[in-house]
């Protein structure tokens, strides 16, 4: 094995693991993922646990741009004395499918999908974002919530909302 | 520190011996090959637990998705060592105080350490690299482990056996730390399972010191050796072993991936764990009774075709069941092959047993299994196309294992000449280093002329390629006037 054969795997090695370092951050002026998650979650009124475990909440990305891992561990590190926060990539791979094809909520715990956070436009400081609840089978509720402040985050405003990411999208 | 004399004088008692010896001997074997599965034994134990701990870490709370490119990355970091190590693994080996033995010890070690430092991080992304410093000590583990074996049998013959006995005593005792583990994990953490982890591998650390120092031969016997190894047979059970541990690094990553992104439940990852595992313990007894009809080269055409074609089914009537099954056939295929890798250096090869030529095949069989790792992880597609993916691997590697056994078998009715023999011998040593005996060999191909004394090793390098250039020059059939 010779030296200049091991020296450019090594670069490709590290150019390729830079690349798949590289994370989307967010920006100054929004407060962090977890904070933002925290906030919509105590809104959510989520079930507690039973036998004083922390109850399952699965969590779908069915955002254009998706967490980072960083910012999942981050969600999951901030909601983890009350929730068991799982991330999953698809709907289906939470929610109980019926023999019929019908969608309900996990046995085990609750879907929950949030979307992105975005600066309100007449207001920098305030935080819109939409979260979706599935209550029961095919019955989603969605809400668009107004968050404020940066450290401490809390919801100052909410409406409820049409459904569109916990909606499987119909395929041929 | 026991020794072998020690364990030879009480193997040596007279016949009658109790149930429990024998049960003794049928687990360990006898010989100082007895500790060394002792060791592996342990070493099994620890690995259980430290798998059963991971249920309840982070890489089940976040989405595969997002855990892919961190994974990759620290999949594509576990290659360098192996860039690195293949190379000066030899030295190293050789020069290390305790040689074999002491990095046995010292990865038992280091696991235990990363073991308490994996029970504090197992909800923070320090999980990451401390579980890939975990895989890449494992490798390196299974490196030396197998590069001891040879040199730890008694008789180049028991080398297929005792590997053999190895793999077995150690899937029972990973199968029983692995029902202790769960049932700790149940009633306490996976913080308590990988303390206890820590444990075993620190009594692991204490058994290996007894292993003794694993001495390699001198140079001379080195050179032998590599020859041995250069041959036909040899290089196509290495890549035909490289080709299946391939195909088991690949179904691990691609299916604990597709399976978690299909929401599939953590019992079914398990049972395929575990399936691999029963498929390994099978294997063991297959490949005697195997080897008894056929000879190693048909072993691999069996095992990769018979891998191939379950792999096929799993894709094609894919289901939980389908795809547990293949798994089992797979790790039944991996450790056929292993046997008839093994049994085909014990024929071949048999002043092979040294061990830092031993670990240079191990490294390769390693590097393999990373490698494919590094594409399941890279590729994301669905369990289904998965094994279909792995089923057009395995046949593609039978065709390349019949297609080049078959070419060999041809070749060896036309025996080349003594100088071009000779000059390949001449260049194999001088790639592993050994050029003065390179130069001597093909100075004498090329009618004696010889190059003089040189004083420092890169010249006497240069001289040596200068003199295989010059002998093959020489060899050449002159052209016609």
């Amino acid at each position: 094995m010779s030296w200049r054969w091991f020296r450019g795997a090594l670069a490709v090695l590290v150019v390729g693991g830079l690349a798949a370092c590289a994370d989307t951050t967010d920006g100054d002026d929004l407060p962090t993922v977890g904070a933002i998650y925290g906030a919509v979650f105590r809104q959510l009124d989520l079930p507690g646990g039973e036998d004083g475990e922390a109850a399952i909440v699965y969590v779908v990305e069915r955002n254009e741009q998706p967490l980072s891992l960083d910012q999942q561990v981050e969600v999951i590190q901030e909601l983890e004395d009350d929730f068991d926060v799982r991330f999953v990539d698809e709907i289906e791979a939470a929610a109980e499918v019926g023999e019929d094809g019908s969608i309900g909520p996990p046995l085990d715990g609750s879907l929950v999908a949030v979307g992105p956070a975005k600066a309100a436009e007449d207001d920098d400081d305030l935080v819109i974002v939409r979260a979706e609840i599935m209550s029961s089978a095919d019955v989603t509720d969605a809400w668009q919530f107004s968050l404020r402040g940066v450290d401490e985050v809390q919801v100052v405003d909410s409406t409820e909302t049409e459904p569109e990411l916990l909606v499987l999208t119909a395929t041929p | 520190m026991t020794d072998a004399g020690t364990d030879t004088a009480t193997d040596s008692r007279p016949a009658g011996v109790g149930p429990l010896r024998r049960l003794d001997h049928w687990l360990f074997g006898r010989g100082r090959i007895a500790a060394l599965t002792r060791v592996h034994t342990i070493h099994s134990a620890a690995e259980s637990c430290l798998v059963i701990s991971l249920a309840g870490s982070i890489f089940f709370s976040v989405s595969p998705d997002a855990a892919r490119p961190r994974v990759l990355l620290f999949l594509s970091l576990t290659i360098a060592p192996f860039l690195l190590v293949a190379p000066l693994l030899d030295p190293v080996v050789r020069r290390l105080r305790g040689g074999l033995t002491g990095t046995i010890v010292l990865t038992f070690l280091v696991r235990a350490v990363l073991a308490v430092a994996i029970a504090q991080q197992l909800r923070t992304l320090l999980l990451f690299p401390l579980v890939f410093i975990t895989l890449v000590t494992a490798k390196a583990y299974s490196i030396s482990r197998n590069a001891a074996v040879p040199s730890l049998v008694d008789d180049s013959d028991e080398l297929v056996e005792a590997n053999a006995r190895i793999s077995r005593t150690a899937t029972i005792s990973g199968a029983v730390a692995a029902s202790a583990a769960v049932a700790l994990f149940s009633v306490a953490s996976a913080q308590a399972t990988l303390i206890l982890a820590a444990v075993i591998y620190v009594a692991g650390a204490a058994v290996s010191t007894r292993l003794g120092r694993i001495a390699g031969p001198g140079p001379a016997g080195e050179q032998i050796a590599l020859v041995e190894l250069d041959q036909p047979e040899v290089n196509d059970a290495v890549v035909d072993m490289m080709a299946l541990r391939a195909a088991a690094g690949f179904a691990l990553f691609q299916f604990g991936f597709s399976l978690r992104s299909a929401g599939e439940p953590a019992w079914v990852l398990g049972a395929l764990i575990g399936g691999n595992s029963v498929g390994a313990f099978i294997g063991t007894f297959v490949a005697p009774w195997l080897r008894r009809h056929r000879p190693e080269r048909f072993m691999f055409t069996a095992v990769l075709l018979t891998s191939a074609g379950a792999a096929t089914i799993g894709g094609l009537f894919f289901g939980r069941f389908t795809l547990i099954a293949a798994i089992v056939v797979l790790g039944g295929c991996v450790s056929i092959g292993r046997r008839a890798l093994d049994a085909t250096i014990q024929a071949q090869a048999p002043d092979a047993r040294t061990a830092g030529v031993y670990a240079r095949i191990e490294t390769r069989l390693e590097l393999a299994w990373v490698v494919a790792a590094c594409v399941a992880v890279g590729i994301r597609v669905a369990s289904w196309v998965g094994a279909l993916v792995l089923a057009a691997f395995l046949g593609g590697a039978a065709i390349v294992h019949v297609v080049r056994t078959s070419r060999h078998a041809e070749a060896a009715t036309h025996e080349a000449p003594l100088g071009a023999r000779l000059l390949r011998r001449a260049e194999l040593l001088a790639n592993h280093g050994f050029h003065d005996e390179a130069l001597v060999i093909a100075t004498a191909v090329a009618d004696g002329r010889l190059t003089g004394a040189n004083d420092d090793e890169a010249t006497v390098a240069r001289a040596a390629r200068d003199a295989i250039d010059r002998a093959r020059n020489a060899a050449r059939p002159a052209p016609p006037p």
